[in-house]
Formats: structure tokens, C-alpha cells, sequence
């Protein structure tokens, strides 16, 4: 078995608030292999995004802390204690990152080929072929990576600023800075979610073929099922700060186990045909400052019963191999049978607590 | 022009059933280019639809195309360029004082983030409280009694009434925004975008409710967004816009499941589904190039275009949107 790129274990990120201590990312584990895609999904306020921050340490420290026993590991190398000298070699380095909003992202007084430029020359050794140095060797390639993720002229593109670009070309720049420096590890946070649905399309299958290409695992942070559906080959399924199951993209699309999992596959609408309903998750996200106490997502679920009072774990299913679930119900199949599921929510009874905040 | 549809629920009922109405519109916006030169940039262009009673049409299509200006060109919001809008059959260019209120109070708007839409100085029951008296709706005792059931109607408690917009989650500030709109009994109601700041499972909850609201109040819907699988859900007819103007329009069904324009095409073909990867997806669909340069004449569409039957005549004039079969409109010369 080949030993894991990324390797994170245990990691906690909480952070201080007027509210009291939000436990935003509580105790998950996961892996990325070499060239693989892993899609974490979830809902807003999940504690999605802030693990990719975590793993680069990108967050502000204090309000945020990394709990004793996080660990993050690259190729063996844990990343939690690492000199901050050495974490800016690894950003944009050995990891790179993209985000949703890449105006946010690109610099707006400096030309597109200038920013993709000191990409490279920040990281010249893994950018540039060997003996090559400098800004014309730099500029050589930056122009290379503009024609290759599909910038048309790109001699002259080079010149351009950001706010000359569509959403989809300057998105297609952050992918050139974040490739160039060939990383291992490519962490994409919502990389299309601000695009208009071709430009998405484009997008994915531009960096579908460059990974393929360059040998580059991705984690795919994302709210967007369908997306997950696409790009994915394995997924990470979080809620309330942690990871409540985990799947191929083919098993878990076929037979989610988790309900919570189960609940968000209903309520997406399709495209394929018109539901009588749309299944309904009742009630709201609850809060990073006040977890539910037991199985985080009991108060939401159609299945509880007693045994939710206690904290389930992440239990192995063995319906396939590395699926595994948070939820009693992997030990007591049958009474998914008998539960309800998730029905329509109806039109009358469903008036709901206004909730504190 | 956009015709009822065929077997849509108020077709029986001819032009009666027709509430909202445009014919013709256009909305140019006028700039300054780098030397002073006047631009002229058509937001819309030759936008024709009827709106019926108890019927959701919707209006989808990339940003810039022209969607939201429509709404807006629709409710009386900005003018038209050129190009009538009428309600009940009147024209609003030549409505009195009075009947344009009767009008604004008909047609409600629902927005896409609650929050920026919502006071966040004034309780929910005195938000719904002064559109009451403002419009003179209630007034006393029953305007009480009006907010709780508005509320109600929403899926929000009485309670719900003293408290403050930022009290609530984003998808109960959506049923605040829908109580709101609901408080003056409209019986059109635009909703521009009005779950894609929602979560999956929040989102399901609003479609939901807005499917069972017009069901007990026979609402019409204009319904503007951008993810097709959710137009899916709640459209009984939908138009696709592209650059300004209609480039296909029928019933929600036959749109689906044989798109004809090349673009509606691409457009399903880009939506991502959230099925396991084994399942094919449909063989109707075509890929599209990459962003288009800016044409003077022809087919907006023809630089992105993939259809295999494209070419020079496609490039020479503007298509016209045709009626191939009843109710089914479309803007293509090679389809």
C-alpha cells in the first residue's frame, strides 16, 4: 500500500467568539493519496473550509488555535509544528490553493502574466527547467501555462489586469500561479461556485485534464453535489464539524449510508425529472458554540432513537471497502427499514422554532 | 411572442387567464466609450411573454443575459426602451396614479438575499404591520391577527412577530421576505434568485413552501434563476435567454427532455448531476466552445455555437424566434 500524500489526524480547530468557544473543525481524520480526487462536501458553516485552511495554517492565530494533537502530514512531514520559513515553501509550493472568487485573489495593479511570473520565481526550483533562472526564464513559462489552461494570445494576455478577464479566464489565471510550481497537492475551495454553469464545465474539465497530466491529488472542497458526482473519487461528507461519512463517489451516490447524507441527496432537485416534493432536512444547522450533545445531527434526523444519545463513530460499514458512517444505524441496518425517512415536509405542520442566535 | 402553452393549466381559459404581460420589450442602456463616443449596450431586446394565472414560468439563462431587467422592465421598475408591458390587460405606460398602486401592490418582488431586503432595525411584525397600514389592509385588532396568520402561512410562529432580522437563519429570513410579499395579497409574484444563497436542505424547504403557496392561493410566479435543476422542480413553462433575448421557450417538460436550441443544449449538458458516475447521462446533449467574440450580425450564439449543421447563414442574419409546434418557440435557423 503506498503511504498517504496528505495525512490528517485528529485535527480541531476552534476558534474564541463573544458566543464562547466555536469548535469549528472537531476531531476529523482523513487521507489524500497520490493523484487522487477527495471531495469534502457539506453546508455552509460546516467546518469545510476552515480544514483547508487549517492544513496550511493560513489561519488567523489567535481568534483560531490548532488544538494539541491535530496532526498534518505531508509525505511523513508533520505541517502543525513546522517553522513558518519552511510553511511558506510548502504554500503555493508542494500545495497550492485556489478559491471561489479569484478577483479576490489576483492582485489588481499588477498584469496577469506578472503575478503568474512570481508564482514561479517564488518557487523556482520546482517551476523551471533545470540551469533556467530569472524573469525571462520565468516569463517563457508563465506564458507556456497561460496557453496551457486555455487564455487565448497568450503573448499578449500577459499584459492584462485582472478586472480585464471574464470570472472564467481569471479563474483559469489562478489555476496557471497554482499548477506552475507543479504541487502534489492542489486544495480547490469552491472553485466554480461563482461561475456561470458552462463556464463551470469548462473549468472542471480543464483541471481534470491537467491533473491527469501532472500527477496532482486534489482536494475539492465543495457544497455542490453534482460537482462532487463529476470530479470525485473518493468523499468526505461533513456536518457540524465533523466528518460524518466517508465513500467513493459511486457508493455513496448509489447508497448513502449516513441520513444526513441520505436527506441532502433528496432535497437536491433533478434535473432528469420533476419531484412531487423535494424531501426536506428539517430545521437549521446548528451552531460551531453549541453542538448537540450525542450524534451532532439527532435533532435533525428521522431515524434517532436512544442510542443517539451517545456519540457514534465513524463506523465501517463494510459495504465497501474505506465506507464509513457516524451513525448507529451501520450497527442496526434493520431500523433504517422500519424508520421514516426523510418525507415530504408538509404543507401544514411544519411550522418551525425561530431560532436563537 | 410567447403563446399559452400547450395544455398549461389556464390555457382553458384563454386571454382571461393571462395576468402580466410584455410585448416587444427592449431596455438599452447608453455609455461613454474610451472618446466620448455614445454605446449602446441592449440589456434586452424584443422580449415577448404572457404570464397566466396560477402558472410559474421562468426566466433562466447565464448572468448578463438579460433576466433581471426583464423582471424589472416587467414590474414597472425602469421603462422600457420600446415595447408595452401589460397587467389585466392594461397598459402601464398609460395607467393612472391609482391603478399603478392597484398594480405595484398586485405584483410583489422576492429577492435573493433576505438580509439586504429586511430592516434590520424594525421587528418582523412591524415590517408586516406597516405594509398592512400603508396599504390599508388592516388596521387595529385584526392587523394582529393578519401578521400572525401571514406568519403562518410562512412556517413561522407568532413569536416570530417581536423579533429582529438578524435573529433569524437565511432561509427564515426567506420566509419573512415571502411573508412580506404576501401581505398585500398579490397575485404575481417575481422571484428573482430567490434560494441560490440557501443551503441544499434549506433550499428544498423554500421550494416547498413557494410549490404550496401557490397551490392555497393560486400565485402566479415570474421565476428568475440561474440552476436549471431547480427550475426543473417549480416551472410549468420556462424561457432560456441569451444575449438579451429569448432563444427558446416552452413547456417545462418538452424543454427537458428534447431542448432544441443549441444553447439550451450546452446548458443541460453543463449541469453537473448528482447521480453515481455508472449512470450515462442523456445523448441530447452538445458541448460548446470556448467564450465568444462579439458579432454585429447573425446569431448571437454562433461563435459558442457547436451545432454541426452552424455556418455562414447562421452569421448573416438575426434568427427569428419561431413557433415550431404550439407553444414551442425557438430562435434557431438549424433546428
Amino acid at each position: 500500500m503506498t503511504s498517504p500524500l496528505l495525512q490528517v489526524r485528529d485535527l480541531r480547530t476552534y476558534f474564541a467568539t463573544d458566543r464562547g468557544e466555536a469548535r469549528a473543525v472537531d476531531g476529523i481524520s482523513f487521507e489524500v493519496l497520490e493523484g487522487e480526487t477527495v471531495a469534502l462536501v457539506g453546508e455552509s458553516g460546516c467546518g469545510k473550509s476552515v480544514t483547508a485552511l487549517s492544513i496550511l495554517r493560513l489561519l488567523p492565530e489567535p481568534p483560531g488555535r490548532l488544538l494539541a494533537g491535530s496532526s498534518v502530514q505531508l509525505r511523513g512531514e508533520e505541517l502543525t509544528s513546522a517553522a513558518e520559513s519552511r510553511l511558506r515553501e510548502v504554500r503555493g509550493g508542494e500545495i497550492s490553493m485556489i478559491f471561489q472568487e479569484p478577483m479576490t485573489s489576483l492582485n489588481p495593479v499588477f498584469t496577469i502574466g506578472q503575478q503568474v511570473s512570481e508564482a514561479i520565481r517564488e518557487h523556482e526550483a520546482m517551476s523551471t527547467g533545470p540551469g533556467e533562472r530569472g524573469p525571462a526564464a520565468a516569463k517563457r513559462v508563465a506564458i507556456e501555462w497561460l496557453d496551457r489552461v486555455g487564455i487565448p494570445d497568450p503573448e499578449h494576455r500577459y499584459g492584462y489586469y485582472p478586472h480585464q478577464l471574464s470570472g472564467g479566464m481569471r479563474q483559469r489565471v489562478m489555476i496557471a500561479m497554482a499548477l506552475s510550481t507543479r504541487p502534489s497537492l492542489l486544495i480547490a475551495d469552491e472553485p466554480t461556485t461563482a461561475l456561470d454553469v458552462t463556464v463551470q464545465s469548462q473549468i472542471l474539465e480543464l483541471l481534470a485534464s491537467l491533473q491527469t497530466e501532472l500527477g496532482t491529488a486534489v482536494l475539492l472542497i465543495t457544497h455542490d453535489l453534482g460537482v462532487v458526482a463529476q470530479v470525485a473519487d473518493r468523499v468526505l461528507v461533513m456536518y457540524a464539524g465533523q466528518i460524518v461519512e466517508e465513500a467513493s463517489v459511486e457508493a455513496l451516490f448509489r447508497a448513502p449510508e449516513h441520513p444526513y447524507t441520505e436527506g441532502l441527496l433528496q432535497a437536491v432537485p433533478d434535473l432528469e425529472e420533476r419531484r412531487e416534493r423535494l424531501a426536506e432536512i428539517p430545521g437549521n444547522v446548528p451552531r460551531a458554540t453549541a453542538w448537540p450533545t450525542g450524534c451532532r445531527f439527532k435533532p435533525r434526523c428521522p431515524y434517532a432513537w436512544s442510542r443517539c444519545r451517545d456519540v457514534p463513530d465513524l463506523l465501517r460499514s463494510g459495504r465497501a471497502e474505506q465506507s464509513a458512517a457516524r451513525c448507529w444505524l451501520v450497527d442496526e441496518p434493520e431500523r433504517r427499514r422500519s424508520g421514516s425517512g426523510f418525507g415530504p415536509g408538509s404543507p401544514d405542520g411544519r411550522r418551525e422554532e425561530v431560532g436563537e442566535s | 411572442m410567447i403563446d399559452e402553452p400547450v395544455g398549461g393549466r389556464a390555457a382553458s381559459e384563454g386571454n382571461g387567464g393571462v395576468l402580466l404581460e410584455a410585448e416587444g420589450l427592449a431596455r438599452h442602456y447608453a455609455s461613454r466609450g474610451p472618446w466620448g463616443a455614445e454605446r449602446i449596450t441592449a440589456a434586452v431586446e424584443d422580449v415577448s411573454l404572457r404570464i397566466l394565472r396560477g402558472e410559474t414560468l421562468a426566466l433562466v439563462g447565464e448572468s448578463g443575459c438579460g433576466k433581471s431587467t426583464t423582471a424589472r422592465l416587467l414590474m414597472g421598475l425602469e421603462p422600457p426602451t420600446s415595447g408595452t408591458v401589460r397587467y389585466r390587460g392594461r397598459d402601464l405606460g398609460s395607467m393612472s396614479r391609482t391603478e399603478l398602486l392597484e398594480f405595484r401592490r398586485r405584483v410583489q418582488l422576492v429577492f435573493q438575499d433576505p438580509f439586504g431586503s429586511l430592516n434590520p432595525r424594525m421587528t418582523v411584525g412591524g415590517m408586516l404591520g406597516e405594509v398592512l397600514s400603508v396599504h390599508a389592509l388592516a388596521a387595529g385588532e385584526e392587523r394582529g391577527r393578519r401578521i400572525t396568520e401571514l406568519l403562518g402561512l410562512v412556517g413561522l410562529g407568532p413569536e416570530a412577530a417581536e423579533r429582529y432580522p438578524h435573529e433569524f437563519s437565511g432561509g427564515q429570513r426567506q420566509r419573512i421576505g415571502i411573508a412580506r410579499a404576501l401581505a398585500v395579497e398579490p397575485d404575481v409574484i417575481v422571484a428573482d434568485e430567490p434560494v441560490s444563497a440557501l443551503d441544499v436542505s434549506i433550499q428544498a424547504q423554500v421550494l416547498n413552501l413557494l410549490a404550496d403557496l401557490q397551490e392555497r392561493l393560486g400565485l402566479s410566479y415570474l421565476f428568475i434563476a440561474h440552476d436549471l435543476a431547480v427550475v426543473r422542480q417549480v416551472a410549468d413553462r420556462v424561457a432560456v435567454m441569451y444575449a438579451g433575448r429569448i432563444v427558446e421557450a416552452s413547456d417545462a417538460d418538452t424543454l427537458y427532455h428534447q431542448p432544441l436550441h443549441p444553447y439550451t443544449r450546452s446548458l443541460l449538458a453543463a449541469v453537473p448531476r448528482p447521480r453515481p458516475p455508472s449512470e450515462k447521462p442523456r445523448a441530447t446533449e452538445l458541448r460548446e466552445g470556448a467564450d465568444p467574440p462579439k458579432r454585429a450580425t447573425g446569431c448571437a450564439y454562433f461563435g459558442r455555437c457547436r451545432h454541426p449543421a452552424r455556418d455562414e447563414e447562421c452569421s448573416l442574419a438575426l434568427p427569428l424566434l419561431e413557433e415550431r409546434s404550439p407553444g414551442r418557440w425557438v430562435r434557431c435557423i438549424k433546428t
